[in-house]
């Protein structure tokens, strides 16, 4: 059966598809809530609520665009459904952005590392570095996803890289204090 | 160690991401959605709907019960006529036809009811023409036995010629929205008699008028003229059935004392009363309403600083008739020097003269309304007529109290001028709430008043009419 097939069956009320569909898509939405979320609870729990999301509006989706794009959307929703809700206060002055923001790496960073570096960020630089830098969107978009100035998004990024920046200078240093 | 920039480093790393999500997930997310297909059963919920439901039934009934009782009046009986064999080729599909009481020997009326046309002042020639050259086409009548009535005295003065002979004559009636009620209701009169009477509503005349020939135009006037005053007075139910309470503030102008003049400067006092009765109203047009009805009223007053003491002499009042079976007792007023002494010698006591009066009131009253909405705010003017019905006088004091008589010199029927206003709101389509604040001064309450007593009274009268 396609997936476009699986699909329709959902939107029909042939709910004994709907695991079918989870296990096709459910890895991919995983991530994005681990890149959202502070943390793995947190991660489950926008998982958990996701889907639920997901099933429920699955008849609004018309096979206009990808699927997955759809489910991913809808997901990213889910995830900054809190920070939503909370009052965030716009930043005055803007920060440059470096366009020379390079840094010197090992090619040993896990992802986990890295996965950890981004789930400690606060939440407003999180949420803007996951969807300029890893999901694409534009700050115009971003600023409408959260509710925010296009120059508190490029801020926050700014922010973000900063924080992201220094703490893998200060990994990689400490990782060759230890080897030598 | 190579140089990146630090978005290229994530976006290498988490490319094609994809991590397994924990154990059992699935399980939680079917359970969650299965339990919202089913939902259980909650008392919170079930009363909460439960009552929204009942009280949403509640009210629907009581709207349809007034409704259906509003239109019991007409009693309506099926009509033999279809519309099958009357075409009106510029009217638009006819939604139902209603059914209206049979008048006099075979007559009987169709009513088109078209969709909400909206028809240009210009059009309403062609319509009715239009309609006149089906009708005629289709049945079996002459041009001359269709007329064309535009208003609703048109068409009961029609009605009325083909009362006095001119049998099985049409009338085609193109009335406005909202008429029909008050031309249905006017109708059931069963002075009017009608052969078939095509009516078209639902129509609404906009305002565009192009050149008309000026007869025509007349009749237009007319119907503006009409319909100008407020559309309303169509839908108006002319009749108001109102029981009516009143609080009654009873006073006279200046002093005086219809008892004897020896009374006049005595203080006194008036008492507050209820009066309660019925009203009926007609409304003859849009600004202007006649009432009349009927009321009981009790009015009371206290005359201060009275002696009275038992004497054969009573003081001779002609103006009370006493009771007979009453040991005469002499009343004077305290400060009075020139009454005679107790030589009897059971002491004078210083006591009140309490005067009741009982009338029926029947008031005959118009009202000229300057607001006319929902809230309807007017002016109201008039007369009372007065049926003495009964009346009283009492000696009171702190622990007595004695009937001496009746006062001999209220008039059988005595007259008010009546000013005020009124204020009403229409809270359903059949039942409007009023109250009234009205002066009321009376005029020749007593034929032999002594003391130029000026008696008035305030009335606040409330109550909800019934219209029909």
């Amino acid at each position: 059966m396609s997936l476009e097939q699986i699909i329709k069956a959902c939107q029909n009320g042939d709910y004994s598809k709907r695991e079918q569909l989870y296990r096709i898509i459910a890895s991919e939405l995983y991530a994005i809530c681990l890149k959202y979320s502070q943390n793995q609870e947190n991660a489950k729990d926008n998982l958990h609520d996701g889907f639920i999301n997901l099933f429920n509006k699955i008849h609004q989706y018309e096979f206009k665009g990808s699927f997955m794009g759809w489910a991913k959307r809808l997901m990213i929703n889910q995830c900054l459904q809190e920070y939503k809700k909370t009052f965030h206060l716009e930043t005055i002055k803007d920060i440059h952005d470096k366009e020379d923001d390079e840094i010197e790496i090992n090619d040993n960073l896990s992802y986990e590392f890295l996965l950890s570096l981004i789930q400690d960020l606060p939440n407003q630089y999180r949420h803007v570095f996951n969807l300029y830098v890893l999901d694409g969107y534009s700050h115009s978009e971003i600023s409408e996803f959260l509710g925010i100035s296009e120059g508190t998004s490029k801020s926050n990024l700014s922010r973000a890289r900063n924080i992201l920046k220094t703490k893998i200078e200060t990994y990689q240093l400490e990782l060759k204090k230890k080897v030598n | 160690m190579d140089r990146k920039n630090i978005d290229r480093i994530f976006q290498e790393k988490f490319k094609d991401f994809y991590a397994e999500p924990p154990e059992g997930s699935w399980e939680k997310i079917e359970f969650e959605l299965n339990k919202k297909e089913i939902p259980a059963f909650n008392n919170a919920v079930f009363i909460k709907n439960f009552s929204f439901f009942f009280a949403s039934f509640i009210f629907i009934s009581a709207i349809v019960f007034i409704y259906l009782n509003d239109k019991e009046n007409t009693e309506l009986i099926e009509s033999n006529v279809t519309l099958e064999s009357v075409k009106h080729p510029t009217i638009d599909s006819t939604e139902s036809v209603e059914s209206v009481k049979l008048l006099k020997d075979s007559s009987h009326i169709s009513i088109s009811k078209s969709k909400n046309s909206i028809v240009q002042k210009s059009e309403l020639i062609n319509k009715k023409s239009n309609t006149k050259n089906s009708l005629v086409s289709n049945s079996n009548q002459s041009e001359q036995q269709v007329s064309i009535a535009s208003t609703i005295e048109d068409s009961l003065n029609y009605a009325n010629k083909s009362k006095s002979g001119h049998n099985n004559k049409t009338i085609i009636s193109l009335l406005e929205t909202g008429f029909f009620t008050s031309f249905r209701s006017l109708f059931n009169d069963n002075s009017y008699d009608s052969s078939t009477l095509i009516i078209d509503t639902d129509v609404t005349i906009s305002e565009n008028i192009v050149e008309i020939d000026e007869r025509e135009k007349l009749q237009i006037e007319k119907e503006d003229e009409f319909s100008n005053s407020s559309e309303s007075v169509s839908e108006l139910n002319r009749w108001q059935l109102t029981p009516t309470i009143a609080s009654v503030f009873f006073n006279t102008l200046g002093n005086g004392s219809p008892i004897d003049e020896r009374f006049i400067n005595s203080e006194k006092t008036f008492s507050n009363s209820v009066s309660a009765g019925v009203g009926l109203s007609y409304r003859i047009s849009d600004k202007l309403m006649v009432k009349s009805g009927m009321h009981i009223i009790n009015l009371s007053y206290i005359t201060h600083d009275v002696i009275f003491f038992p004497n054969l002499n009573d003081g001779g009042y002609s103006t009370i008739t006493y009771e007979k079976e009453q040991n005469p007792i002499f009343i004077d007023n305290a400060n009075s020097f020139n009454h005679p002494n107790d030589i009897n010698g059971f002491g004078s006591n210083n006591g009140n003269l309490e005067q009741r009066l009982n009338f029926l009131e029947i008031p005959m009253e118009l009202s000229y309304y300057l607001l006319n909405n929902n809230f309807g705010f007017r002016i109201v003017g008039g007369f009372s007529s007065f049926i003495a019905v009964n009346n009283s006088l009492h000696i009171t004091s702190e622990n007595f109290r004695s009937p001496i008589g009746i006062a001999n010199n209220i008039n059988p029927i005595h007259f008010s001028t009546n000013i005020g206003l009124g204020v009403d709101y229409q809270f359903l389509k059949s039942f409007r709430a009023s109250v009234e604040p009205m002066f009321k001064y009376q005029l020749n309450t007593f034929s032999n008043n002594p003391g130029n007593f000026r008696p008035y009274f305030i009335g606040i009268y409330s109550g909800i009419s019934y219209q029909f």
